[in-house]
């Protein structure tokens, strides 16, 4: 909260983080071809999002709302991850690969 | 109407009880289980043969059941019929369905009834079937289809039992159709034979077209009383009063004369016989007033009476003249009369024993019990009484003729039972019993001869069934035109009276009945015949022409008869001297069949003798002539009959023939029956050195009444070439007319399903085809868009909601 340079932390840098978060979370996901690494990319975005949230509850009308959200975006991004790591166990015993590119039998 | 009264002095008795049915059932039962033996027989035939025993088993059963029938009769007829009153002899089953059903107005019956008529009938029935089916029981010997044989006898007495018992045109019909039945299925007894086969044909088919008439004739009665009554076609109630006719008021006292109390009777259309005849016997008494009112209309009958039915008219001939003309036909087809008299003659093919019963003693009479049953109808019309006495007369004259010149000594004997049945029709010409009295005497001595006859062919079985084994190679050959082999039968025959003793004396005593000596029973019957014709109430021809003629054929009768017996029985056997190459004749019989002195077997002469006896006793037990008592008392059988009779024309008295008329006929007829028989015994008879007519008949005359007076060229010319040609014509219709546009028709349509093939393949399967083609196709297209990578899954759902924000964000602001 010194120096001249630079001005108060505000919401606009907080949004911009999200956004970045976000987009790097987008990019893993768009462009891992390992499971796991997209599940990583899943949880950035999901952090992206509780990011904002909490944000926009602390500039905006002051109430707990967000907080409340980001909590419950948490528990979610565990339960998804649990639910999503027992799947990818299971892709990889019956492909012997946890590569997304190849689980495309489903297509035909 | 007031005043008028109803009353009939002929009403038929209502009956007591009897078990009628009994006499059904009994040979019934004896054809059902030799029925069933043929059919255990046939099921077995594919592997062993039939063992005789089941056989004879079942000639025992048939004999038994026939036996049994008779003695039924017996009972029933001396001790339930005889016991009552003349006038009320009459019995009906317990079981009664004189009034089964009831179509529209049409009281339909299956009821049985007997009256003397058919007591008579009953007997003779039962009698001579049962003596010939202990003939045949013993005639069959070994045959192995004997089952079948005894089974359709045995239903042959049924059906014939039916005929005579049954009260209407119900169970006549099925009588007369199972007698004919039998007769086709017994004719064809040796169906491999094709002589056999062919006859049987043409015997039923000839009586087909009898029956046709037969069924027109009572359909037209049954119109006719339809039409009369206060209310045409229904049943209508009419209180009748018994009342005596004068003939019986005169014999008895006044005081034993008791009124009887009135009976309902129905009037209306009807299938019985028995209330047919009591409709139209039903007359009408005017009151006093009526008679003196000169202007009262005339038609106040409103009720069926003799004079109604006469007035009757039907397509400008009147009703009762066409009716008895049409079941004149039947009769005729039945009794193989002219112009269907050729089938008897071939009915011969069939076994001796069925010869006897069947095509001699009684299904060929069943057209004169019909005219007896029907007398009531016949009175209405002089004319078709006229017609059927010419076509006896006729037939008489010309079967003796044919019966002349035959060499087979079946057919011989046929041809003179069509002769003898053209006896019987002309006697219809009285309306009385003679004609019955024939039919009993003829029964006993054409029997005999049958029976007889039956004997001699077992006596020389062995040539005879070279014969036929020869026939049956020969093949299809015509039996009418097969002179070649018939030739031989009677020739082969001489001398047998030395081998056949017994059967010989039944024989002769069976040819002096049929030729009307005194000694045996045809004179006395054919007295009667001639003195019915000499005193007949309505004939249209003169008596003395019809007489000349019966004349005639007593000539030819006696003739024909002793001219078969000299040759059977006397001169030398020929087979002993010549006429058989060695190598046919059999070596001394040790152990084949046996010789001729024991081949007449005690049993079949015992029932050819029993026979013979009754043809004997049989005439002046029945029919003692008038003349030849004091008291001119009226013969058994007529007095028996009288109530059967009485009334047909009303109150009209029989005429009594004057006693010099009837000693002249008895005269006469004896004397040409003498002539004929010197003649046959100086041509035929043991002093002639040669039988010349033996062989074939030379003259032209002889051919043509050898081959049957040419009625089966007539028949092949008037009825199966106009048949053949139509089936010709029909088949050539069929071919090149129904077929062509049969086809036509096919091959249109198949043409037009091809277009209609195309039409589905290339347009309606083509427009499915291709929608489901582009379905398909489109499919496809899309289906590439799933192409299962997340990360470009990832990437387009990305770039769409940022797609989907900026379009949001620009077109919002």
């Amino acid at each position: 909260m010194s120096g001249a340079g630079w001005a108060a932390i505000g919401l606009r840098h907080f949004v911009v983080l999200s956004a970045v978060l976000f987009t790097l979370g987008l990019t893993t996901v768009a462009t891992r071809r390992n499971a796991v690494a997209v599940l990583m990319g899943i949880e950035l975005i999901l952090n992206a999002a509780a990011l904002n949230f909490v944000a926009f509850a602390h500039y905006g009308h002051g109430a707990i709302t967000g907080q409340v959200f980001a909590v419950f975006v948490v528990v979610l991004a565990a339960a998804e991850a649990a639910v999503a790591l027992a799947i990818v166990l299971s892709v990889y015993r019956s492909f012997r690969a946890i590569d997304v590119t190849r689980l495309e039998t489903l297509r035909d | 109407m007031r005043g008028l009264t109803y009353f009939s002095t002929h009403l038929t008795p209502r009956g007591t009880v009897a078990p009628l049915w009994l006499l059904l059932a009994l040979p019934l039962a004896g054809a059902l289980v030799c029925g069933a033996l043929a059919l255990r027989a046939a099921g077995r035939a594919s592997g062993a043969p039939a063992p005789a025993a089941s056989g004879r088993l079942a000639g025992v059963i048939a004999a038994l059941a026939v036996t049994a029938t008779f003695v039924a009769g017996a009972v029933i007829v001396l001790g339930q019929l005889l016991p009552l009153p003349p006038a009320e002899r009459a019995l009906r089953p317990a079981v009664d369905s004189a009034a089964l059903f009831t179509i529209g107005g049409l009281r339909a019956s299956f009821g049985l009834f007997m009256d003397p008529l058919a007591a008579v009938m009953v007997l003779l029935v039962s009698g001579l079937g049962a003596l010939i089916h202990i003939y045949a029981a013993a005639y069959m010997g070994d045959d192995p289809a004997q089952p079948r044989f005894f089974a359709f006898l045995n239903l042959f007495v049924a059906a014939m039992l039916l005929l005579v018992l049954g009260d209407g045109l119900l169970p006549l019909f099925f009588g007369w159709e199972g007698v004919g039945l039998c007769s086709y299925f017994l004719i064809g007894f040796w169906h491999r034979k094709p002589a056999a086969a062919s006859a049987a044909t043409k015997a039923f088919i000839v009586n087909r077209v009898g029956d046709v008439a037969l069924l027109l004739g009572l359909g037209l009665m049954v119109w006719g009383l339809a039409n009369v009554g206060s209310r045409p076609g229904e049943i209508g109630h009419l209180q009748v009063e018994p009342r005596e006719s004068a003939a019986a008021r005169a014999r008895e006292s006044s005081s034993v004369q008791r009124r009887r109390p009135a009976r309902r009777l129905p009037v209306g259309p009807t299938l019985s016989f028995s209330e047919m005849r009591d409709e139209i016997g039903v007359e009408i008494a005017l009151p006093p007033s009526a008679v003196r009112e000169p202007g009262a209309p005339a038609d106040v009958h409103v009720y069926p009476s003799r004079a109604l039915i006469a007035r009757m008219e039907v397509a400008g001939l009147p009703l009762a003249f066409v009716a008895c003309l049409l079941i004149f036909l039947g009769a005729a087809g039945k009794s193989a009369q002219l112009p269907f008299s050729a089938w008897l003659p071939d009915a011969m093919a069939g076994p001796t024993p069925v010869s006897a019963l069947i095509h001699a003693a009684t299904m060929v009479t069943a057209g004169v019990y019909l005219f007896a049953r029907l007398g009531f109808l016949f009175a209405l019309s002089p004319g078709a009484v006229t017609v059927v006495v010419m076509v006896g007369t006729v037939t008489a004259l010309g079967a003796a003729g044919a019966a002349l010149f035959q060499n087979d000594l079946k057919r011989v004997l046929a041809y003179s039972t069509v002769s003898q049945l053209g006896y019987m029709f002309a006697a219809t010409a009285g309306g009385g019993s003679s004609g019955i009295f024939h039919v009993v005497t003829h029964g006993f001595f054409k029997a005999a001869l049958f029976l007889a006859a039956g004997v001699i062919i077992h006596a020389v079985q062995e040539r005879m069934e070279q014969r036929m084994e020869k026939e049956a190679h020969a093949g299809g050959a015509e039996p009418a035109g097969d002179e070649a082999q018939d030739l031989r039968k009677m020739r082969e025959l001489g001398g047998l009276a030395a081998a056949l003793p017994w059967t010989r004396w039944a024989y002769f005593v069976a040819c002096l009945a049929l030729a009307g000596f005194p000694i045996a029973s045809g004179f006395y019957s054919k007295d009667q015949i001639f003195a019915a014709v000499a005193t007949a109430p309505n004939l249209l021809v003169s008596p003395p022409l019809v007489l000349g003629t019966l004349a005639v054929t007593s000539f030819l009768t006696a003739c024909y008869a002793f001219r078969s017996y000299y040759l059977v029985f006397s001169g030398a056997h020929l087979s002993d001297t010549k006429g058989q190459p060695p190598a046919e004749v059999k070596p001394a019989p040790a152990d084949g069949p046996a010789p001729h002195g024991s081949a007449e077997s005690r049993l079949l002469a015992g029932v050819v003798l029993a026979l013979a006896l009754g043809a004997i006793v049989a005439g002046p037990l029945l029919g003692w002539p008038r003349n030849w008592t004091a008291s001119h008392a009226t013969p058994a059988l007529d007095t028996f009959l009288e109530p059967v009779f009485a009334g047909n024309f009303g109150e009209v008295p029989p005429i009594e023939v004057p006693s010099p008329v009837e000693w002249g006929l008895q005269v006469g007829g004896l004397a040409v029956a003498a002539l004929g028989w010197l003649v046959a015994r100086r041509l035929y008879g043991p002093r002639a050195s040669v039988a010349p007519a033996a062989g074939a008949p030379s003259g032209g005359l002889g051919r043509f009444l050898a081959g049957g007076g040419g009625l089966d060229t007539a028949y092949r010319l008037l009825a199966v070439r106009p048949v053949l040609a139509l089936a010709r014509a029909a088949v050539w219709l069929d071919r090149r007319v129904v077929d062509r546009a049969v086809d036509g028709v096919a091959t249109a349509g198949v043409t037009v399903a091809r277009f209609t093939g195309l039409f589905d393949r290339r347009v309606v399967d083509g427009a499915v085809n291709g929608a489901s083609a582009g379905v398909i196709a489109a499919g496809r297209r899309a289906a590439r868009l799933q192409s299962g990578r997340l990360n470009l899954y990832v990437v387009l759902l990305a770039a769409g909601i940022a797609g989907t924000v900026v379009l949001v964000y620009f077109f919002s602001s």
